[in-house]
This record gives structure tokens, sequence and C-alpha cells, in this order.
């Protein structure tokens, strides 16, 4: 998997999320960039962000350390850490 | 020994009838009751699976966290009126969970209301978010609305 196709796999599972997750209904849909913040920018809280991780184990077929995972705020940096996990997996 | 068991239903339903503390000056019931009522019927949906006691025992270090919640208000109710609440629960995830409550009014099935929670878990033994229970997932999967 290239690092693009990694890139749009992670930007449509946050965006099913947030869709599908929050209570509040539909929000503005906010355009997910590699310096996107997904902390500071798209407001996920760490209950949000433990859903994205598992989420991303089920889409990804990877296993990742939640806790490590959890560190990682900006995109570039999840999909850098998909990217190693997907060729150790 | 924990017996396996799934809620045998596609949806948890119970009932309320408004009383006149549960009214406003305009006769209208008033807008925290049904808030009140998804605590309610989710206590009642939770106690229904026969480990309740048994889990609530071995876990006491487990908190149930209402990360959200949220209500619209269709049609009015009023004093006498019968509500029959239904719950679902929609899209189960690893850490969380949503819970879908409609509000009908059971003389003439008007839906009054609706509502959903998100549910998640935290262990203050482990002191982190923890994956949904089996215990929780034996209630929910059953009744999940797609």
């Amino acid at each position: 998997m290239s690092e693009k196709e990694a890139f749009l796999k992670l930007v449509e599972t946050i965006e099913k999320f947030l869709q599908l997750s929050r209570v509040t209904g539909a929000e503005k849909k906010q355009e997910i960039t590699m310096d996107t913040d997904i902390y500071e920018d798209l407001g996920i809280d760490s209950l949000e962000a433990m859903d994205i991780v598992g989420e991303i184990e089920n889409v990804f077929g990877i296993t990742v350390e939640a806790q490590e995972m959890l560190t990682k705020k900006k995109i570039s940096d999840i999909v850098t850490y998909i990217m190693q996990s997907n060729s150790s997996n | 020994m924990t017996r396996e068991w799934k809620y045998p239903n596609s949806k948890f339903i119970c009932e309320k009838q408004i009383l006149i503390k549960q009214t406003n000056i305009f006769g209208n019931t008033y807008f925290s009751n049904f808030i009140e009522w998804q605590g309610e019927a989710r206590e009642k949906f939770l106690l229904e699976h026969p480990n309740s006691e048994q889990f609530l025992r071995e876990n006491t270090t487990l908190r149930l966290v209402t990360h959200s919640l949220q209500h619209t208000f269709k049609n009015n109710a009023y004093l006498g009126d019968r509500i029959r609440i239904e719950v679902t629960s929609k899209n189960i995830l690893k850490y969380s969970f949503l819970l879908n409550f409609k509000y009908f009014n059971i003389k003439n099935e008007l839906l009054i209301g609706e509502g959903m929670q998100k549910i998640g878990f935290y262990d203050e033994k482990l002191k982190g978010l923890c994956a949904v229970p089996q215990f929780f997932l034996d209630l929910i999967i059953p009744v999940l609305n797609q």
C-alpha cells in the first residue's frame, strides 16, 4: 500500500466515523489533510481516538498498540504508523 | 461460572406514564424528563441481563461513561399519557456504542421524541478507557439497529 492509498483510506475511515458516531448528527465536513491535527482540528477526544484506533485495525487489517497510536496527533504521523505496522504485520 | 446469554429481543421496551410532577405550567411534559427516562430505560435494560448482579460485583472498578447525549422533541405528551420507550443500539465499535431511544404515545402511536447516547467505558484500576465488556455486548448486539 502506498502512502497516498493509506492516507485516503484513513481519511475515509475518520470521516465515516465522525458521521456515524457523534450523537449530535452531521456536522460541517472539515477537509482532512496530512497536516490535520485530529485533536485540535477535528475536535476528537480520547474515547473517539480509541474508537478510531479500533476502526484502523479493522480497515487496515493490522494490530496496533493503542496507547502508542494515541500519541500520534497529525494525520501524517498516523499514516506513517499505519505503513510501518502494515509492513511488520 | 457465567452462563452465556444474549438478549432475546430486537429492542428493549419499557413504559412511563406522565404524572402531574412531570408536567410544566403549560400542561406539557417538561423536557428534562425525557433525558431522565433515557437513564432509567438504559438502567432497566442493563438489569435485564441475568448476570447483572454478578457483573457489578466482579467489576467494581469499571465505569460506564456517558460520553454525549441528544434528544429531539417531536410531539407533545400530557398528563396521563402512557409512553412506550424503545431502546436499540447503533454503531457498535470496539470502545463505544450508541443507544437509541424512541418515545411513542401508546394511545395513538405518535412519535413523541427520539434520543441517543454514546457510551464508553473507563477502568479505574487500569486508569484508562477499555473495550466494551462482553456483558454489554450480550445486550446491545441483539438490539442493533442498522
